[in-house]
């Protein structure tokens, strides 16, 4: 009776009522937010696009942009790397005590983001900042203002994230390793394969699925960056740290500009999407 | 001689008299507020007292999520509570929602007790949508030890010329006269904002236009990055983190221009070692000024929102918050900030000498000049991103005005 | 190997010991740069519990995150299975549609859900924060990827073939193999609601209801009278129970892979 056809259905529905009510009407309510005019809380009237085209006509917009795409290109490419080497490390059967491995490096993200923010801020500070004190110590240049320099910002809270979010991943990498049948190394072993190659070959394309999906993740989250550089520098110097969603967080709650607000955020969600939707080409998902 | 009957009617009617008069004094309203700082200890239980009919709920939360919130609420006409406290320069913003409740029929009467630059800020057209409770004067906090050894008589200094010069004394030494805060879109933009608003300066005028050739602008924002850039006497450096203390500890920087809340919350309890070497002194005097007035760092304000069913206990709170003497002290003696209500200023309190300054920090609280906050967070923003460029040398006072001008034109309609 | 590996350690256990040094240092000495304390005070973790609502927040986000894990596990993974394994009508339209909206920031939804959470009678209670977690869009998109990738077809099919209905599929032959991925779906959403400050920002209302990040946050919510030595405490005792979770996850990472699927 419950055959095949209808048992899928049955399946998600308890997932999509509950989704429906919490995240679907909202949406469909903040869209139509969009696009209308606002005098402070207040809508009054329908405007269509005007809003959207506010925020693609504010330089500060493109700025947010930039850095975004910035952050999220290289602190990925960063921290997945690191986050794959890890986990291939920690796999391996030469390693024992992986568990302890695996949580020590789960730390950082169970440490609250402010107390993060903080030692960080010691981290980075100008002239008691510990790396500048340890590039002292190897007699590097270190006069540097980490969070105060527009070159250097930037940078700064790549560095800060990777810091926290790499234990983090490995452990789903590690998950997705370890679901791979230790027979399939068997066999490749026995056919003489080097381990690079089997690394290449065969662990990566099975490890495709959890792969994907870290790397949608991390992208659509990172796209959303938003905490750390509002905590450490509120989107400075210079804007140099604006992010899309503080921008986005500005117009909404600070400057009582919510049509604005909701316009960028569905600006952000169609160019999220559009990534997304070409990873999942580049990788060509597969069932 | 009462019949059985009249004493039946006797005994129930004091029995009705007894229930109505229980009653009457057991129901109470409870008013929810919303604080970030903690009335639980000290005003609310004096509050209680005086009016037994009305118990307040509090809510501590962090200052700007305690904004966002209300701001929410605002938008959904509902869930927040009865009193919000609100930053003062944020409050035009608020009251431009038209979410808040017009009190001023309420309070008019109230308008001589309130120091009158700061009796403006509650008000958007003309009528009054929250009452002030405090606000966080600037003073100059100073290491009387530091300034002594360079060769500097502070009782000397009276404009903002000398204190530059005693800088550069200080310079000879290698000790910096004052940190410039960054980011400047947060915090340095308020300090600017002090100094400016010391000066008599103004963004807007009283109807919320951006003022043209605004000369004393291009002149103050020149004399900020000056300080840095041409004198050298000021560093920049982040604000409330613990680098920044441990140079005030260090004796990196010899003074501060801050409210006058610092002495109290922050530099006695962090420094206990450097009692008596850290002072206090009025704001200086602009030079072309003929007495010297300060600036205000920030304030709190009171306000019920419209949605509010107890606008009338919320009232009351407010009222004994704000314009009572009790009030008033508790304010200042738990908070450290100075209380708007004039007659509260006048009691005792704000003459004890404080043991660890060795001097009243009241009486270093200079009058304050009017001043008009409209759009304030994005007005610091824009401000904020000039400020940037200025001190990284990339354009000259005029231009971040010029930019400044421009930007409020567009983006805000000023 | 190992060098690497204790370098990492290192680098990223740092922080967190500054986190405990610092939770046993006396108020003078938070800011200078020691590596452990002159004396370890002990106070500063009596103060937390004493002047603060700690062991109230910390009991709110215990059910808030449990409620997530135990609601969540159960939504998501039987819809992720069935976006996995089975093929209908609309499967990759309806798919898609709740990946996109991750993408939603939550600013943005923030005010219409706070409606609908006040006029539903939701708001402050623990329902407003744990029903809108355990839809969690990438938790099913998790255990999509991880089912497609650790259950094999053919498994399916041979079970199918032995008489067992498509439920009794995903009790007894799914549910079995998929283990390791259901740990870091726990793991996943357990971080998520219990480091999730913004929602319970807007959704509580009640001190006393507050979840630990927010009870933190009103420690230093005074500018001038931020309590470090008690946010430290805070923070560390609020790792406790997250490292707890993940050490317990791996358990089943192992036993789970022990069963194997290749039977």
């Amino acid at each position: 009776m419950w055959d095949k056809k209808v048992v899928p259905y049955i399946m998600i529905a308890p997932f999509l009522v509950f989704f429906g009510i919490f995240r679907v009407g909202p949406i469909f309510t903040s869209i139509w937010m969009s696009l209308n005019e606002w005098s402070g809380i207040t809508a009054v009237g329908f405007v269509g696009a005007k809003n959207y085209l506010t925020v693609i006509n504010d330089a500060r917009f493109w700025v947010a942009l930039k850095n975004t795409l910035f952050f999220v290109v290289v602190y990925n490419s960063i921290m997945l790397s690191f986050a794959l080497f890890i986990a291939v490390i920690i796999n391996s059967p030469l390693v024992r005590g992986g568990r302890l491995f695996r949580t020590i490096y789960f730390l950082p993200v169970c440490m609250s983001l402010v107390v993060v923010a903080f030692v960080f801020d010691l981290i980075y500070g100008r002239r008691s900042g510990l790396l500048n004190i340890f590039l002292g110590l190897l007699h590097l240049p270190h006069d540097y203002r980490w969070l105060d320099d527009p070159k250097l910002a930037m940078w700064a809270i790549i560095g800060m994230r990777v810091w926290r979010a790499s234990g983090y991943y490995s452990a789903f990498l590690f998950a997705g390793l370890k679901a791979i049948p230790i027979e399939i190394y068997d066999a490749s072993e026995m056919d003489g394969a080097s381990s690079l190659s089997t690394f290449a070959y065969i662990t990566l394309p099975l490890l495709k699925p959890m792969l994907l999906f870290v790397i949608i993740m991390s992208s659509i989250w990172s796209f959303q960056l938003f905490d750390e550089p509002w905590i450490l520098t509120k989107g400075g110097p210079s804007d140099s740290t604006l992010t899309l969603q503080i921008y986005l967080y500005q117009h909404s709650f600070l400057f009582n500009k919510l049509g604005m607000g909701a316009a960028v955020s569905y600006l952000m969600t169609l160019l999220m999407i559009l990534s997304s939707i070409l990873y999942a080409r580049i990788l060509s998902l597969k069932e | 001689m009462m019949t059985s009957k009249t004493r039946v009617v006797f005994c129930l009617v004091a029995l009705a008299c007894m229930l109505i008069g229980a009653s009457a004094a057991q129901s109470s309203v409870t008013i929810t507020l919303w604080n970030w700082m903690k009335y639980e200890e000290s005003i609310i239980p004096e509050f209680e007292q005086r009016h037994p009919g009305i118990k307040v709920q509090e809510s501590v939360l962090g200052p700007w999520d305690l904004h966002d919130k209300f701001l929410i609420s605002l938008a959904a006409g509902t869930g927040g509570p009865d009193v919000a406290e609100l930053v003062t320069r944020r409050f035009s913003s608020f009251m431009e929602t038209g979410a808040l409740t017009d009190i001023t029929d309420q309070v008019k009467g109230l308008a001589n007790d309130f120091m009158p630059s700061i009796w403006s800020m509650i008000q958007s057209k003309g009528r009054i949508y929250g009452l002030p409770m405090g606000i966080s004067p600037g003073v100059i906090w100073y290491r009387e030890d530091l300034f002594a050894e360079s060769g500097t008589r502070t009782e000397d200094m009276e404009t903002w010329e000398d204190y530059i010069d005693a800088g550069k004394k200080l310079k000879t030494g290698g000790i910096y006269l004052l940190p410039i805060f960054v980011p400047p879109g947060q915090w340095g933009g308020n300090q600017f904002t002090l100094m400016f608003h010391s000066r008599g300066g103004n963004f807007y005028t009283k109807d919320g236009k951006f003022i043209q050739d605004n000369r004393l602008l291009v002149d103050t924002l020149q004399w900020y990055v000056d300080l840095r850039r041409t004198h050298g006497v000021a560093d920049t450096i982040r604000f409330f983190t613990p680098e920044f203390w441990n140079t005030l500890k260090t004796g990196i920087f010899a003074s501060w221009p801050m409210n006058v809340a610092e002495g109290v919350w922050s530099i006695a309890p962090n420094m206990p070692e450097l009692a008596g070497k850290w002072s206090v002194m009025p704001f200086l005097r602009w030079k072309e000024r003929e007495s010297a007035t300060a600036g205000i760092w920030g304030g709190t304000v009171y306000t019920i929102p419209d949605y509010s069913q107890k606008k009338d206990a919320a009232l009351t709170f407010m009222l004994y918050e704000t314009s009572t003497t009790e009030g008033g002290v508790s304010y200042a003696k738990y908070f450290g900030d100075f209380p708007v209500y004039v007659p509260a200023q006048k009691n005792p309190f704000f003459k004890e000498v404080n043991p660890y300054f060795g001097k009243c920090l009241w009486d270093q609280v200079l009058p304050i000049p009017p001043f008009y906050y409209f759009d304030w967070a994005e007005t610091m923003q824009i401000l904020g991103r000039q400020l940037d460029e200025l001190f990284a040398g990339q354009i000259t006072a005029e231009k971040a005005y010029t930019n400044m001008a421009d930007e409020i034109r567009n983006k805000l309609g000023r | 190997m190992y060098i690497f590996l204790i370098l990492l350690v290192g680098f990223f256990f740092a922080p967190f010991y500054w986190m405990i040094s610092t939770s046993l240092k006396p108020r003078g000495e938070i800011f200078l740069p020691r590596f452990w304390p002159s004396t370890p005070v002990f106070e500063n973790y009596r103060n937390l519990f004493q002047t603060t609502d700690f062991s109230n927040w910390l009991i709110s986000s215990l059910i808030v995150s449990s409620g997530t894990v135990g609601l969540g596990i159960c939504l998501c993974s039987i819809a992720g299975y069935a976006f996995a394994k089975y093929d209908f009508k609309g499967k990759n339209l309806i798919f898609w549609m709740i990946l996109g909206t991750v993408a939603i920031p939550q600013f943005v939804t923030i005010i219409p859900i706070f409606v609908i959470m006040v006029r539903s009678k939701l708001i402050d209670t623990y329902g407003a924060l744990i029903l809108p977690f355990s839809v969690n869009a990438f938790g099913m998109f998790l255990m999509r990827q991880y089912i497609a990738g650790a259950v094999p077809d053919a498994l399916l099919d041979a079970a199918r073939i032995d008489g067992c209905s498509e439920i009794g599929l995903l009790f007894r032959v799914v549910f079995p193999v998929v283990k390791p991925g259901l740990a870091i779906l726990a793991i996943f959403l357990w971080l998520d609601s219990w480091s999730s400050y913004f929602w319970p920002l807007i959704m509580l209302k009640s001190q006393n209801r507050f979840t630990v990040p927010l009870g933190l946050a009103t420690l230093y919510a005074n500018p001038w009278n931020i309590r470090y030595e008690l946010l430290m405490v805070g923070a560390f005792l609020s790792t406790l129970p997250m490292i707890l979770v993940f050490v317990f996850m791996q358990e089943n990472f192992v036993s789970g892979l022990t069963k194997g699927a290749l039977k």
